[in-house]
């Protein structure tokens, strides 16, 4: 069997391959109405797929690192897709709600180490927590007596699937890929630092609020602070995109918020948009981030062009 | 007879009252004296507690430094109904940058309404202020310049005479007050204090019969009361637990005939603790739309116009209104593309809904 088959029993490993990720997808049955537990090797970034199959699948994050699990309790039979996008890779889905079904408990690793695409995970030491998407995942896969074959036990039933039908699937605007890493830059003079103060306000009531705070650009890099208003303790933090590039990001701690910065080489043009992935309590939550102030004038000028 | 139905229909004019039960006189007064809570749908559904409530230009017109907590610049419509009175508002906050703002609202009409077979009072109060805050660090600062303008046209159909015996206050009156509010913000806590100016009315009674002066008329004044708030309010992720409490002057309303003796003093409204206010909204996030319910209750000490003078009529018929406790109950809708509308209900017959959009 192909190492890129993916395997699904119940309580079992699934060995992925990183070459055929992208033509195949993986196949699991779960059961209608029991809740089953899919682990991914990678933290979580998003997980796409059109809302129906979402429902259908009665889909919660629960977790989102060191590793993504996706919690699922189908409400009828059927057949859904999602992509599961993690800190260096994206992972299809094609799950089976089936009444013949069983309660799943299913971990997927990687066959070999994540090596590449690793971006800069230059240590932070002010942060009391890092969660450098790409440098958890550059973590050697456990457990190296995970078998790369499908253990031979009852249905649920092991299908290799084909290629993914992709004119199927909704995702929307894909992200880009994650960037090749780049050196990290020297620290730059402070007077090459450059600051852009946003103050902007995010979230709807009963969403906690996140605050864009800053943008600053530094030598060839530009970084971006956001406060998640009491999230210390009880958000996790998925991968943070400033203008499609995926940042590298660290998190600090300040009373009872939570501080995200997120790095990114310097673009051409001030960004203007970021994307925040997080979860709480299990479920995800992806916010557009207008990366200008709150202000009339940055209202009737679009924030300026330049810095 | 027909001077005495004029002086009783231009009096009843001023004092926006009719013989419609203590409760509504007192309800006439609140609007006339400008208790905020009539200002925005939100605040009214939680109780009128709108001297902590931040982020909401609307509910600024009541602690004006709340205006420094906007996140979003906006623009407020409101439409409130009481018995068979209503009012619109517009205004809005801007940001400047985040902490500053400056805002405005306009008010207009606040009208009263009372006919029956052989009469039509009509009071109106338009208002309209400007609004400027600023917040440095977890203190807010803020104040609000107003100006109301009172005026009053009564009518009423004189058997005697023979056709419609007309009662107004001319060309009405205008003044100029403020408010000035405190906050202090830290985290999900706001504790909030403004003040509001007394203001004093003057209006000349005339009336005339078939467009010929009847009678030498008089002069009322009118002394709305200054007004102090206190609130303090929770606002988390989800639940939100507002308070307040409003300390204020006795307003009073006299008159004074041109002619003839006077006709006696109007106390509306006692000084000290005027109302105690809270409410509690609870908010859930149903697909992209924030679904926002609220409950409030208003206790509101002794109110209410009372007549102290020679007329025993119109001691029986202001006599006042006492101490009670009244629900509010509210809805809010936000929906992520930055619109929201909130609806508030209460006794009284009173409905308020209100739209906004947020940029």
């Amino acid at each position: 069997m192909t190492a890129a088959v993916l395997l699904a029993l119940a309580a079992q490993v699934v060995t992925l391959q990183p070459a055929d990720l992208e033509a195949k997808a993986a196949y699991v049955r779960v059961a209608v109405g029991v809740e089953s537990r899919l682990t991914l090797p990678e933290p979580a970034v998003r997980v796409r797929g059109q809302q129906s199959a979402k429902e259908l699948l009665g889909l919660r994050l629960g977790q989102v690192r060191p590793k993504g699990v996706l919690l699922i309790r189908p409400r009828e039979a059927g057949v859904a897709r999602l992509v599961f996008e993690g800190a260096t890779r994206r992972i299809r889905l094609d799950i089976e709600a089936s009444a013949l079904g069983a309660a799943q408990d299913v971990e997927f690793r990687m066959s070999e180490p994540v090596a590449a695409g690793k971006p800069d995970a230059r240590p932070t030491p002010q942060a009391p927590r890092t969660t450098d998407a790409a440098a958890e995942a550059s973590a050697p896969s456990p457990s190296p007596t995970q078998p790369d074959a499908p253990v031979a036990t009852p249905p649920p039933a092991v299908a290799e699937v084909p290629a993914a039908d992709r004119a199927a699937e909704d995702h929307g605007p894909e992200t880009a890929p994650a960037p090749e890493p780049t050196a990290t830059p020297a620290p730059t003079s402070e007077g090459s630092r450059q600051v852009a103060r946003i103050g902007r306000y995010v979230g709807m009531p009963g969403q906690r609020g996140i605050w864009v705070d800053e943008l600053v650009r530094e030598g060839t890099r530009v970084s971006l602070r956001l406060r998640v208003e009491g999230g210390s303790g009880a958000v996790e933090v998925g991968a943070l995109d400033i203008e499609g590039t995926r940042a590298t990001v660290r998190t600090e701690v300040a009373g009872k918020d939570l501080i995200i910065i997120g790095e990114v080489p310097l673009p051409a043009e001030r960004p203007r948009q970021a994307t925040l992935g997080m979860a709480e309590r299990g479920k995800f939550r992806e916010e557009k981030l207008k990366l200008v102030g709150p202000g009339l004038a940055d209202l009737a000028f679009d924030g300026g062009r330049t810095w | 007879m027909v001077r005495r139905t004029c002086v009783r229909v231009g009096f009843l004019a001023l004092v926006a009252a009719a013989p419609v039960g203590a409760q509504t006189n007192d309800a006439y007064w609140s609007v006339w004296s400008g208790r905020e809570e009539r200002l925005s749908a939100r605040a009214q559904a939680l109780g009128g507690a709108a001297a902590a409530l931040g982020d909401d230009s609307a509910a600024a017109a009541t602690n004006p430094a709340l205006l420094a907590t906007l996140r979003h610049s906006e623009l407020v419509g409101g439409y409130t109904s009481f018995g068979r009175s209503n009012f619109g508002t517009i205004g809005g906050g801007g940001l400047l940058k985040s902490g500053i703002a400056l805002g405005g609202y306009v008010r207009r009409p606040t009208t009263i309404r009372e006919t029956d077979l052989n009469r039509r009072l009509e009071y109106e109060l338009t208002e309209g202020g400007v609004m400027a805050a600023g917040k440095w660090g977890r203190v807010a600062g803020g104040v609000t310049v107003y100006a109301s303008r009172l005026a009053l046209t009564a009518e009423a159909l004189s058997q005697e005479a023979g056709g419609p015996l007309r009662a107004g206050g001319g060309a009405g009156s205008t003044r100029v007050g403020a408010t000035a509010g405190l906050a202090w913000v830290d985290g999900p806590w706001t504790v909030g204090a403004s003040f509001r100016t007394g203001s004093k009315f003057s209006a000349d009674r005339t009336s005339t019969l078939d467009g010929l002066t009847d009678d030498a008329g008089s002069q009322v004044e009118v002394e709305r009361p200054w007004l102090l708030a206190m609130g303090l309010s929770y606002q988390g992720v989800k639940v939100g637990v507002f308070g307040q409490v409003d300390v204020r002057q006795a307003g009073t309303i006299r008159t004074v005939a041109n002619r003839g003796p006077s006709t006696g003093t109007y106390d509306a409204e006692t000084g000290g603790v005027g109302a105690v206010r809270g409410g509690l909204q609870y908010a859930l996030l149903l697909g992209g739309v924030s679904v926002v319910p609220r409950v409030g209750m208003t206790h509101l000490a002794e109110a209410g116009i009372r007549y102290a003078g020679p007329s025993s009529g119109e001691t029986l018929l202001f006599a006042g209104t006492e101490a009670r406790t009244r629900p509010t109950f509210g809805l809010g809708l936000v929906f992520r593309n930055g619109v929201s509308l909130d609806a508030a209900v209460s006794d009284e017959s009173t409905v308020a809904v209100e739209g906004r959009i947020r940029f």
